[in-house]
């Protein structure tokens, strides 16, 4: 299934670059995070966090490595997690520029695909569940940079509030 | 499969049940367990304490106080269906009820459960949306109500807290003049609301004074067909009327669930028709009272 | 005279079964039990680079964790396919997969622990490294270029190919044609789901070194051959196979099972019981699963309506690895009842048996016939509507006359006995089609969405003469055995080989022994399903248990009662010829002298003391037969539906069900009711609701019975049924068999209806399950 949004952060690029490729700044979107461990820096490291919506939610265990890093423009990373029964995998790449009239503009695409027995019990939702993650994961990124940091110029008064924008989802592939 | 371990505590008083959250982060509540066991033995769900709160003599009962209908969270959707009170005073609410899965998920299942639980495809959740009325709540921090247009928030989520309790269900009764009705298709499997639409009108004087028009299983959390429900008010109760109310539904569903049952278009189609044929039972129904 | 056989008794084995005392294989307990559970690939495709069970064996209570390599370093052999059709191709099935896993629920991994729920937990701690690997899940696109393969030594994923016919008269007959009706159509996955999911249960003991094997077999004879030459290395003879209460088949419960070899393997591993008990889910990813063709056909006719030719290409998915009797389904049971009721020249089939990462595929209730009675019965109506008539009466034009049998089809099948047009003349009656077709005209008048179909079906049962078994591929014969044992005090126990599921064999082969011999139903026992007390059977399955297993029992007894003549007669001091059975009493008699006459249990206690008996006839009074069939038997069955489809949403109700059905002679008519009832009922269940859906990844996303939707009862009008009868010429009590004929007629009976719903806007075919959706979405396009 493939995915795809952007959303608009009020920080400069570098710092939204920063955020994004430090393993324990990233990982504090992550629900339910119980631990981090950096495997290889700069590379690859370990996570578990509870994934899921209300009371429904699995406990994932999984390695994420950088594919490709492209300071500060592009980084593309994958990630392969299990839970019981489970696995799940995310390539993902994030396109990052400015924003004009100050913030950073980050687009996102995702390729998410889940194997076994979450595939079938949640077959009928994994369409939006699999988009409200990824929206949740990223207008998270968006509010901790800019809670914790300050604007890189100073805010317009027009500028518009940008949420992340759910992105079409393709239909679920079957056959005979 | 089986579950994987858990230990079990049994409350019997809200004020155990409360406590018994408190001191066991990450616990849940057991009542019927027909949304929460399936989970369980699948390992989706793997809660280290189950508090079970299906003999709290408090959670059950229904009573009629006045204007509001008043439900034990652990009354089984069996014991609503077949209640004289709520069929004679909020008749939508065991209409829905009755149809709820198969006899035996209705002999166990709840309406404290099916609304905490917050399933898209569940059928109360629907139904109380249309109501209004308040949802009480129980925790360390004490008791409050939760507007029933306000409790259900997201996917398989509600405002409840973690380790709150739902006790009690408040519903207003029907004035003179209201019928309603709850229409669904069921998933042919499950006995799920692929799509289930609750309609609630109240007419005075050949008008409607009140309409309330939601659709459930279509989206995350049920959604009121706003335009629909205005398109209604002030109107008298024919044929054309609700057809073109009907028609407005589509627009109240942006971005509706899809699978391999039912596409976001067929759900919108459902809607559409189920949300017509509700609305003329529930008119027929308000003409009645 | 018949005292038992043709009435409605109650099942004797019911009373147990209601009230939950039935002995199944998940109720065995045996002391030191370990319970086993089995790790298998949640992808369909992967290579397994490495399994980690450090974890897993070191939680408390588990007893051993074992992989697929330590099986096959134990000794076992890899699963045989038992019907092996020309060149075909035969992938490497281990009861574990090793270093590749081919679809979603292949077992990778068991473990043994104190009790099911610590082994449940062991599975969480088996970690799996996977390589995933490119997935292909459909029959015909798995055999294009670049598809990837499924076994590196099966080129283009086809295992097998088959034909059957006569080419050239097919292409003359379409050469000859007026109209030529072309179809592409799949016949969709099914998952059988019997009631009771499969189990095993198994206790080795070292001292005689004899393993005992409880599992829910259809035929558990077979599986403990198979076990001894090919898969667990016990010889034959140390070897007890046990199918206890066995809670419904519909052919899952046939093939030969990993799970069945792993069970004893660990059991005598480690020296302790061993069980495994299925889930639904995992039923659901490792029972065999029925039907998965993808077929292009066509039928040529002439203005006159009457059929010149029929050509049939089919796609059929066979999984990831050969099922035990896979390659028969869709050749031998499949192509070769390409005429169907039909009086047919020119006919040809031919098929590819192709490998995918989906669950292997085999028998499912009808095995291969109502894949044919299916796409034939949809191109008869839509060659009726080409030439513009009534969809019976195009029917009625080409069936085979009564006068015609046996009738020689031109692929391969001699039908034994019919009457199609009797029977097509009673379901019009019972239905009064005129009437119905009336009251549609009238109801489209008012612009509702009415369809009345038609299925006129017939399958090949009763398997099977074992030389032609032998000819098309079969490595086993299919031949049935029936032993009878009187004892001294006159009691009777019959042994047979055929294997009851729900079938009510206990009660109606009673009926069958105790009217051959003279006694009391309830003076007969009937005995099943243990190869320590049972001659070698081949089980039960395609229809066969009365027309075979029945047949079996029926020459037991006639050697019975000719012993008992010899000795009544010595005793009598009359000749042999002289004497006569009375098969009402069991008394033989003097003929013309009534009062000179042994009862049965004089004749048996006789047999028994020897103290007079004549000089060649050995002491005791039992015997046994083998009895091969001399052919197939042809039930065949004209079913009427009636369905209305709301317009809006797509709805179908299924307003009426009328069917009548030649299954020959029947012993019981109550269990046969019952069982085109339910054959009826999941028959619908295919053509509405039903289907085994895998994504593009291989991934099943119908595991359980919350997404797997079952027919109930709910959504049925009363079935209306009735009968012909024309009885079998080739067994001895006349019967075609029933099992499946409801079945196979009911699918097509009823999509054909709401194509006839859907005519006047336009829709001319859609694929099964009829969902809502699908519907809706057939109307939408059709008037856009």
């Amino acid at each position: 299934m493939h995915l795809e949004g952007t959303v608009t952060i009020k920080a400069a690029q570098a710092r939204v670059w920063e955020f994004l490729t430090d393993p324990h700044q990233v990982t504090q979107c992550a629900p339910g995070l119980e631990k981090v461990e950096v495997t290889v820096p700069g590379h690859t490291f370990r996570a578990t966090a509870a994934i899921g919506f209300g009371t429904v939610k699995a406990r994932f265990s999984g390695d994420v490595e950088w594919l490709e890093l492209d300071a500060p423009n592009r980084a593309k990373m994958k990630a392969h997690g299990t839970a019981p029964g489970s696995a799940a995998d995310v390539v993902s790449e994030m396109f990052l520029s400015d924003e004009p009239g100050g913030g950073t503009q980050l687009r996102w695409t995702a390729d998410v695909s889940v194997v076994g027995q979450l595939a079938s019990l949640a077959a009928r939702l994994m369409g939006t569940v699999s988009q409200k993650l990824t929206g949740v994961f990223f207008d998270c990124v968006r509010s901790k940079i800019e809670a914790a940091g300050q604007p890189a110029v100073p805010a317009p008064a027009s500028e518009a509030t940008v949420a992340a924008s759910p992105p079409a989802n393709a239909p679920p592939a079957e056959s005979a | 499969m089986y579950s994987a371990e858990f230990e079990y505590y049994r409350a019997t008083s809200v004020a155990e049940a409360v406590e018994l959250m408190r001191a066991h982060p990450g616990a849940k509540l057991l009542a019927g367990g027909h949304s929460l066991l399936p989970q369980m033995k699948l390992r989706v769900s793997q809660p280290a304490a189950l508090v079970d709160i299906s003999r709290a003599a408090e959670l059950s009962g229904i009573t009629l106080d006045g204007e509001m209908l008043r439900i034990g969270a652990t009354t089984t959707h069996a014991a609503l269906a077949a209640s004289p009170v709520v069929s004679e005073h909020c008749a939508i609410l065991s209409e829905a009820a009755s149809l709820i899965g198969d006899q035996q998920v209705r002999n166990r299942g709840t309406i404290g459960g099916s609304l905490a639980h917050a399933d898209p495809a569940a059928d109360l959740p629907t139904v109380i949306v249309a109501l209004g009325g308040t949802l009480t709540a129980a925790s360390a921090a004490g008791p409050r109500d939760v507007l029933a247009g306000e409790c259900f928030v997201d996917l398989f989520t509600t405002a409840l807290t973690e380790g709150e309790v739902l006790t009690r269900v408040n519903v207003p009764a029907y004035g003179a003049g209201t019928g309603g009705a709850y229409a669904k298709h069921r998933h042919p499997a499950s006995g799920y609301a692929v799509v289930g639409v609750a309609a609630i009108v109240t007419v005075s004087d050949g008008r409607c004074t009140r309409a309330r028009l939601v659709v459930g299983g279509a989206q995350p959390n049920p959604v009121s067909a706003s335009a629909s429900e205005a398109a209604l008010e002030g109107q008298p109760l024919n044929e054309a009327t609700i057809a073109a109310a009907a028609a407005q539904v589509a627009q109240a569903l942006p971005n509706p669930l899809s699978d391999h049952y039912a596409s976001a278009d067929y759900r919108r189609q459902l809607a559409t028709v189920l949300a017509r044929r509700a609305l003329v039972t529930a008119a027929e129904r308000a003409a009645e009272r | 005279m018949a005292r038992y056989v043709g009435t409605p008794m109650k099942r004797r084995e019911d009373p147990r079964f209601i009230q939950g005392k039935g002995n199944y294989v998940a109720n065995i307990q045996l002391p030191g039990m370990v319970s086993l559970a089995i790790k298998r690939s949640i992808h369909a495709h992967a290579h397994i680079r490495r399994i980690d069970t450090s974890r897993a064996k070191a939680l408390p209570g588990v007893v051993g964790v074992f992989t697929g390599q330590d099986l096959i370093d134990g000794g076992v052999g890899k699963l045989p396919c038992g019907w092996n059709v020309p060149d075909i191709k035969v992938p490497a099935r281990w009861p574990l997969a090793v270093d590749r896993a081919r679809h979603v629920g292949d077992g990778l991994a068991v473990v043994a622990a104190e009790s099911a729920y610590i082994a449940a937990d062991a599975l969480d701690l088996i970690e799996v490294d996977y390589q995933p690997l490119p997935v292909v899940v459909d029959a015909r696109k798995a055999t294009e270029p670049g598809a990837p393969l499924v076994h590196d030594d099966v080129p283009g994923n086809v295992s097998y190919t088959w034909a059957i016919g006569d080419k050239a008269a097919m292409e003359q007959g379409f050469a000859a044609a007026d109209h030529v009706v072309d179809l592409e159509l799949i016949n969709q996955r099914l998952i059988p789901n019997a009631l009771e999911p499969r189990a095993a249960a198994a206790q080795w003991n070292p001292f005689s070194e004899e393993m005992v094997l409880w599992t829910t077999s259809q035929n558990p004879h077979p599986i403990r051959l198979l076990l001894s030459a090919f898969t667990l290395g016990i010889p034959e003879h140390k070897l007890r196979v046990i199918s206890p209460d066995v809670g419904g088949g519909f052919g899952s419960k046939i093939f030969h099972y990993p799970e069945e070899i792993i069970t004893p393997w660990v059991a005598r591993r480690l020296n302790r019981p061993a069980k495994w008990v299925g889930t639904r889910s995992e039923a659901s990813m490792t029972d065999s699963q029925g039907r998965d063709h993808v077929t292009h056909c066509r039928m040529a006719v002439l203005n006159d309506g009457t059929i010149t030719g029929i050509h049939v290409q089919t796609w059929s998915n066979q999984g990831a690895y050969l099922s035990t009797f896979a390659p028969l389904i869709p050749t031998a049971l499949y192509l070769t009842l390409l005429s169907g009721l039909y009086k047919v020249s020119g006919i040809y089939g031919e098929m590819w048996g192709t490998l995918t990462n989906t669950v292997p595929v085999d028998a499912y209730r009808g095995a291969g016939r109502p894949e044919a009675a299916y796409l034939l019965e949809r191109l008869a109506d839509l060659a009726a509507a080409r030439v513009g008539q009534d969809p019976i009466e195009f029917r009625r034009k080409n069936f085979i006359p009564k006068d015609e049998f046996p009738y020689q089809t031109p692929v391969a099948f001699a039908y034994d006995s019919g009457d199609y047009h009797h029977l097509f003349d009673r379901v019009v009656e019972m239905a009064d089609y005129p009437a119905m077709r009336q009251a549609q005209t009238q109801a489209r008048q008012q612009g509702r969405l009415v369809g009345i179909g038609v299925a006129g079906c017939i399958e090949a049962s009763g398997p099977a003469p074992s030389r032609v078994a032998g000819a098309l591929g079969s490595a086993v014969g299919f031949w049935e055995s029936g032993a009878i044992r009187v004892h001294p005090s006159g009691k009777v126990t019959a042994m047979t080989g055929s294997h009851a599921h729900g079938q009510g064999h206990e009660t109606t082969f009673a009926q069958v022994v105790a009217d051959e011999l003279g006694v009391a139903f309830e003076d007969v026992e009937i005995v099943h399903g243990d190869t320590a007390r049972v001659p070698f059977g081949m089980g039960s399955y395609g229809s066969r248990s009365a027309a075979v297993g029945g047949s079996a029992l029926v020459s037991s007894a006639r050697k019975i009662r000719q012993k008992a003549i010899k000795i009544a007669a010595h005793q009598l001091e009359a000749a042999d010829e002289d004497m006569v059975y009375d098969q009402a009493t069991g008394k033989v008699y003097v003929r013309g002298a009534p009062d000179r006459s042994k009862s049965f249990a004089e004749i048996a206690l006789a047999a028994y003391t020897a103290h007079n008996l004549p000089d060649e006839v050995e002491a005791g009074l039992e015997e046994t037969a083998f009895y091969d069939p001399a052919n197939f038997t042809f039930p065949n069955s004209a079913h009427i539906a009636q369905v209305e489809i709301d317009r809006e949403t797509g709805e179908i109700a299924l307003q009426r069900y009328v069917a009548v059905d030649d299954v020959g002679k029947v012993i019981n008519p109550m269990i046969v009711h019952g069982q085109l009832v339910g054959g009826i009922v999941q028959g619908v269940g295919q053509a509405l609701w039903e289907q085994a859906v895998y994504d593009e990844a291989g991934q099943l996303l119908t595991t359980n019975l919350m997404e797997y939707a079952l027919p109930r009862a709910r959504e049925f009008p009363a079935i209306e049924h009735g009968r012909i009868e024309t009885p079998s010429p080739h067994n001895p009590l006349g019967v075609k068999g029933v099992g499946e004929m409801g079945t196979i007629a009911a699918t097509p009976a009823v999509v054909n209806a709401v194509l006839d719903a859907l005519a006047p806007l336009g829709v001319h075919h859609l694929d099964m399950p009829l969902t809502p959706q699908k519907v809706w979405q057939a109307m939408q396009a059709a008037q856009a």
